[in-house]
């Protein structure tokens, strides 16, 4: 879910880092997961202490993932990077492992609201990082600013052509029934085909469908594009090249994520997976890893090891007031996600 | 009846009848093949759409096979569970769905239908709607479920938006992995439904024109029309469409009449009012492609070939008679006018022509001509005491009686021989024009005799310069029968006017000499009764061939060179030219227009802005006239104010120029603006030709304008001329309060001193000072130098001809007083000067 353009060296070394430890070890983990998403230094770490070898497989994007994961049932993964409405999914047709708390102890330094956030997540997965999704604009360009998604779904005239939407269907269409002050999690066809047609209507306004781009190249940098709809990781990843980047979680709520860890049920190593996970959770090293990945941990223990700058930063940590209406994206019945599918498909493909 | 006119009474009307019905067998041939083209333009348009319609049929069944055998969508279909196909899957295949129709966009959906018709997938346009997910209703989902073949193609009306469409449908049949079935059975999981939009299709049928009004269109398998060139038959019936299917679809070699082609069948079939005959061809199993022809484009086709072959039958008839006639006229009827000619000629007393007789022809018509000689022999020699006693009669009508020269009539004749003398050897000859330059005064002053008197004279001095020029010839009198023998003529055509007639001339430079020769012997003095007088003469001399072709012409361009040499210079010569053609013709022209154009209402003014170079505002406009002639359109002053002045209308002109004026800015004031001043152009000719104070004071009294408001213009030229009174007048305007400005400053090289004492207010400096003076340190310095001093004698300052920011600039820099120019504003007519100084009005008001 989240796009990480800025360690792209770094990745490469831990990356060197991995085949060097692979000659030592026989005892192989394979975790697929986003690019980027895990400190190397960690990972060395996790390497030297169990004699065992971490190999990542990327994937990027949910629909890549899921596709592959529809195909293989997980077969060939001992660890899978999951968006919080698709654990279910996956616990559902047993595609992965429902987790002993015993042997995994550290999950007691885990915050338990982001373990019970959806469906089967608290029996089946362990919360990595969490964040929001907000409207990002350039204060400069335009002063007026956004309270509102509906400001951004039924903009001023002057941002025609200035926006820059997600790509993802359910996230597309939550702005859009945010915007109605509907839930996110709707499961009515009229309520669904409703916020299609005012995103059909918010096109022209559109510059793309897509991420920014997080370095001085991005839309957002060079002034082509106004605002977007954004992570508030990514969000301070562009702060870094540009200034004048405002964020926030607007009135209506954001949208809030949640990426968990889950064990496939295929897996020959079922046991050393656990030993990751619960040597993630280790609060020193929970908050070596939010530190390096700079997003939101649910390990409430590792707070006491992170750094000033990291936990006062406003975005990564809203208050309970910023998040007051924010919903997680729950999984819909299987006949509204067709509903989603099409006419995201339809708007997005410029069909 | 003249016997041209009989011959051809007996030989057209054969030609005529043979030609035509030689013309009836063609048109016969030509109507057969262009009915027969129209046929075949059909036969090919038909077979060019059946052709599209079987590609993209092919093609899309092609594709549908492609698409359905897809890897990914066979592990989609297999996956029974609908949470792991919309949630895990269904976005990709969507995707692969979207780079399916990126690469063929007529597919206007792609579905994926599941076995019992529930719609699994679709992708279609945002703008068409999706009526329900249970296509198993719909009649192309049953036939297709109960089609035996994997794939089932059909023109139908989509359930969605009421299109005509292919839909093509793919089972999508995967093997068995249940145990209980046998190892090679395979069974149903879905289908692949590709629709094509024809939209391209239909358009371009209904595009097609057949002949001149015939066209296309296309029906379903019912006869209701799905395409049609007028949008609202689509949706009607065809009638008798089922005969014709019927007939399409028998073998065409079985199908009876002359009108059947291809493989379909004419039939003639009320459409539309009017009687049409159509042809109708299967494009697919529920589609058919009508052509249709008015029955009418076939009469006129026959009616279009009858006109032209009739036309090129007429036009061949005319060719092959006139060429008849010229045969004829060689071996016949020339040989008779001939003699015919000769008779008459013998009848006028011309005794030579039989001498053209060639006596050799041996025919009726050689024994004629014998004939003729020896009555001609006879007939001569009675003729020439006639003759004689002729001539002496004629030489009293064609001589002068004072001076005993050649008269106009006399002399006409000898340039007439001469003329025709020059064409047979290519000669030229020159035409002199001659005119006394005082004679009328020595007329007046001394009376008529004297006059003669000096006429005899100056008749014998011009035959003495034949004399003095050629040696070899004498002071001869006129000899009426010897014409052109002599190579120099002298003629009076009246008053003081005579004619020179050169002829064999050499070069010009042979007239050169003549005309020199005459003015030196004319301005010799006279001495005439005891007085002395000395006088000269204006020679225009017109050459033949160069500058005119007839008589009338060469004494017309003789005159009036000699005209244009009396205007300028006098007692000097000059040969015609073109120009002077031109100058003659235009100066007439203006004249007698210039008459009717203040009656006509033609002249009206255009105001040119004048702006205070301080603060940019308007200060006045300077009045400029134009003429809007009917013919030549708009006419400039230059090419009418000259002939104006030389004709005296500059008066009734300048004085509407005031009038109307003044008329303007009482308008302008009436509208609330407030016009500072205009400025009015005054030529000299009008002081000597009124009163110009009155006429002024007049105006400005006619109209209320407070004597400043007007100023008055004179050209620097003008000025520098003045005679007292005009310098009077100038100055009684002055008192009076209006304005004098000296115009075109600098063109008439007065010096700076002059200034000083002229009566002006006000110095516009010519344009030719302003142009580029940023460029030119001279015209810089000059300038400059201009401008102060006229600073310092108190003396507006206006600079004509403002057309750059530099030229601008320069000038606010060195102080001059008011700028105009295109910079600021081109001449404009009043109503749009009277917008551009509201635009400027607050400064209006203030320099007023």
């Amino acid at each position: 879910m989240q796009s990480r353009l800025l360690f792209r060296l770094l990745l490469l070394s831990s990356m060197l880092v991995s085949e060097a430890a692979a000659a030592a070890s026989q005892r192989a983990l394979e975790i697929y997961t986003w690019s980027d998403y895990i400190d190397p230094e960690i990972v060395l770490e996790f390497e030297t202490e169990f004699s065992a070898q971490l190999k990542q497989t990327y994937f990027e994007s949910d629909e890549e993932r899921d596709r592959e994961l529809a195909g293989s049932a997980g077969t060939g993964y001992d660890l899978i990077m999951v968006s919080g409405q698709q654990v279910s999914n996956y616990a559902k047709r047993k595609w992965i492992l429902p987790l002993d708390h015993k042997l995994v102890p550290n999950l007691d330094h885990v915050s338990s609201k982001w373990r019970n956030a959806f469906d089967a997540t608290r029996t089946h997965s362990v919360p990595y990082f969490w964040g929001t999704m907000g409207i990002a604009w350039r204060s400069d360009l335009y002063p007026d600013g956004f309270d509102s998604w509906k400001q951004l779904i039924e903009p001023a005239p002057q941002l025609s052509g200035k926006i820059i939407m997600s790509r993802d269907g359910r996230e597309l269409l939550s702005f859009a029934l945010k915007a109605e002050g509907l839930s996110v999690n709707t499961s009515k066809k009229a309520q669904l085909s409703r916020a299609g047609k005012r995103l059909a209507a918010q096109k022209p306004f559109v510059k793309r469908y897509g991420i920014p781009a997080l370095d001085e190249t991005s839309e957002l940098a060079t002034g082509d594009a106004w605002a977007a709809a954004m992570y508030n990781g990514d969000v301070l990843m562009l702060q870094g090249h540009t200034e004048n980047i405002e964020f926030r979680l607007p009135d209506e709520g954001g949208i809030i994520w949640v990426d968990y860890l889950v064990v496939a049920n295929s897996s020959a190593r079922k046991e050393l997976a656990l030993e990751f996970l619960d040597f993630l959770n280790r609060p020193e090293v929970a908050a070596r890893n939010a530190e390096y990945v700079y997003y939101s941990t649910p390990n409430t223990s590792a707070l006491q090891y992170v750094s000033d700058d990291y936990q006062r930063n406003p975005i990564i940590h809203p208050t309970e007031l910023d998040l007051n209406g924010s919903e997680v994206l729950k999984s819909l019945s299987p006949r509204s996600q067709k509903i989603v599918n099409t006419v995201i498909t339809q708007l997005v493909e410029e069909l | 009846m003249k016997l041209q006119r009989k011959l051809f009474l007996a030989i057209v009307p054969a030609l005529i009848a043979a030609m035509l019905s030689l013309a009836w067998v063609e048109y016969a041939e030509l109507r057969e093949n262009s009915e027969s083209e129209l046929v075949q333009q059909i036969d090919l348009l038909e077979n060019q759409i059946l052709n599209q319609i079987n590609a993209v049929v092919d093609t899309a069944i092609a594709n549908a096979r492609l698409f359905a055998s897809s890897n990914f969508i066979r592990r989609y279909v297999r996956n029974s569970d609908e949470g792991v196909r919309y949630e895990l899957m269904q976005p990709a295949l969507l995707r692969q769905f979207v780079s399916y129709r990126r690469s063929y966009p007529v597919y206007n959906e792609i579905q994926l239908l599941m076995p019992d018709g529930y719609e699994d997938t679709r992708l279609a346009d945002i703008s068409k709607g999706n009526l329900t997910d249970e296509e198993a209703q719909g009649d192309f989902f049953k036939s297709m479920q109960a089609s035996a073949d994997e794939q089932y193609v059909a023109f139908v009306t989509d359930m969605d938006d009421r299109r005509e469409v292919f839909k093509v449908g793919h089972r999508i049949m995967l093997d068995n992995v249940n145990e209980a079935w046998s190892e090679n059975s395979s069974s149903l999981f879905g289908y692949l439904v590709v629709t094509i939009d024809i939209g391209n299709i239909k358009s371009f049928v209904t595009r097609q024109t057949i002949g001149k009004s015939g066209y296309m269109y296309l029906t379903d398998g019912s006869g209701r029309i799905v395409s049609h060139p007028t949008p609202s038959m689509i949706g009607s019936s065809v009638n008798g469409f089922e005969e014709s299917i019927a007939f399409s679809q028998e073998d065409a070699n079985k199908a009876a009449g002359d009108k059947q082609i291809g493989n379909g069948i004419w039939l003639i079939a009320p459409e539309r009012n009017e009687v049409n005959m159509t042809h109708t061809m299967r494009l697919h199993d529920n589609l058919f492609l009508v052509s249709s022809l008015p029955e009418s484009e076939f009469v006129s086709l026959s009616s279009e070939l009858a006109i032209s072959t009739a036309a090129i039958t007429l036009v061949l008839i005319a060719f092959i008679t006139f060429f008849l006639w010229v045969i004829m006229r060689a071996l016949v009827l020339m040989p008779i006018a001939a003699l015919q000619r000769t008779a008459i000629a013998i009848g006028n007393g011309r005794f030579d022509e039989t001498a053209n007789f060639t006596h050799k022809r041996s025919d009726e018509i050689g024994e004629l001509e014998s004939a003729f000689f020896n009555m001609n022999t006879k007939l001569s020699a009675s003729m020439q005491d006639l003759q004689q006693s002729h001539s002496q009669i004629e030489q009293l009508a064609y001589l002068d009686s004072l001076t005993k020269l050649p008269n106009r009539r006399c002399i006409s004749n000898i340039l007439k021989e001469a003329i025709g003398e020059c064409d047979r050897k290519g000669t030229s000859l020159a035409v002199m024009f001659l005119d006394l330059d005082e004679f009328k005064r020595i007329n007046d002053l001394l009376g008529h005799e004297t006059g003669d008197e000096l006429l005899q004279e100056v008749a014998a001095r011009l035959l003495r310069c034949d004399a003095l020029c050629d040696v070899s010839g004498g002071v001869s009198q006129y000899q009426p029968t010897d014409l052109t023998s002599k190579h120099y003529h002298v003629a009076r055509l009246g008053g003081d006017e005579f004619v020179i007639l050169v002829l064999g001339l050499r070069d010009t430079s042979h007239a050169i000499h003549i005309a020199k020769k005459v003015i030196n012997s004319l301005t010799e003095p006279v001495s005439l009764r005891n007085q002395h007088f000395t006088i000269g003469c204006s020679i225009g001399i017109a050459l033949y061939p160069e500058h005119a072709q007839d008589i009338e012409g060469l004494f017309k361009c003789s005159d009036m060179a000699m005209y244009d040499v009396k205007r300028n210079n006098k007692n000097t010569y000059r040969f015609f030219d073109e120009k002077i053609r031109v100058q003659a013709q235009a100066t007439v022209r203006v004249e007698r227009d210039l008459h009717h154009a203040l009656e006509r209402d033609e002249f009206f003014l255009v105001y040119q802005p004048q702006v205070c170079a301080k603060t940019s505002l308007t200060v006045g406009a300077e009045a400029l006239i134009r003429w809007q002639h009917p013919d030549r359109g708009l006419v400039s002053p230059d090419a009418f104010i000259e002939v104006a002045e030389a004709t005296g209308l500059i008066g009734p002109i300048g004085e509407w120029v005031i009038n109307s004026a003044c008329a303007q800015w009482r308008q302008w004031k009436d509208n609330d603006l407030q016009p500072a001043r205009i400025s009015v152009n005054i030529s000299p000719r009008q002081f000597s030709l009124y009163n110009i104070v009155e006429v002024v004071g007049n105006a400005l009294d006619a109209y209320n304008v407070p004597a400043h408001c007007l100023e008055i213009e004179i050209t620097e030229s003008c000025m520098m001329e003045a005679t007292e009174e005009v310098t009077g007048a100038l100055q009684s305007l002055r008192a009076n309060g209006v304005r004098v400005a000296m115009d075109d400053f600098g063109t008439g090289y007065s010096s700076l001193s002059v200034l000083t004492t002229l009566p002006i207010d006000t110095l516009k400096i010519d344009r030719t000072f302003v142009t580029n003076v940023s460029n030119s340190s001279n015209k810089a310095y000059v300038l400059s130098a201009v401008l102060s001093l006229a600073n310092d004698l108190g003396l507006e300052t206006v600079a004509e001809g403002v057309e750059t920011d530099q030229e601008k600039k320069f000038l606010i820099d060195k102080g001059c007083d008011i700028l105009q120019g295109y910079l600021l504003s081109k001449p404009l007519p009043a109503e749009e000067a009277g917008q551009w100084m509201k635009r400027h009005e607050d400064g209006l008001s203030r320099a007023a």
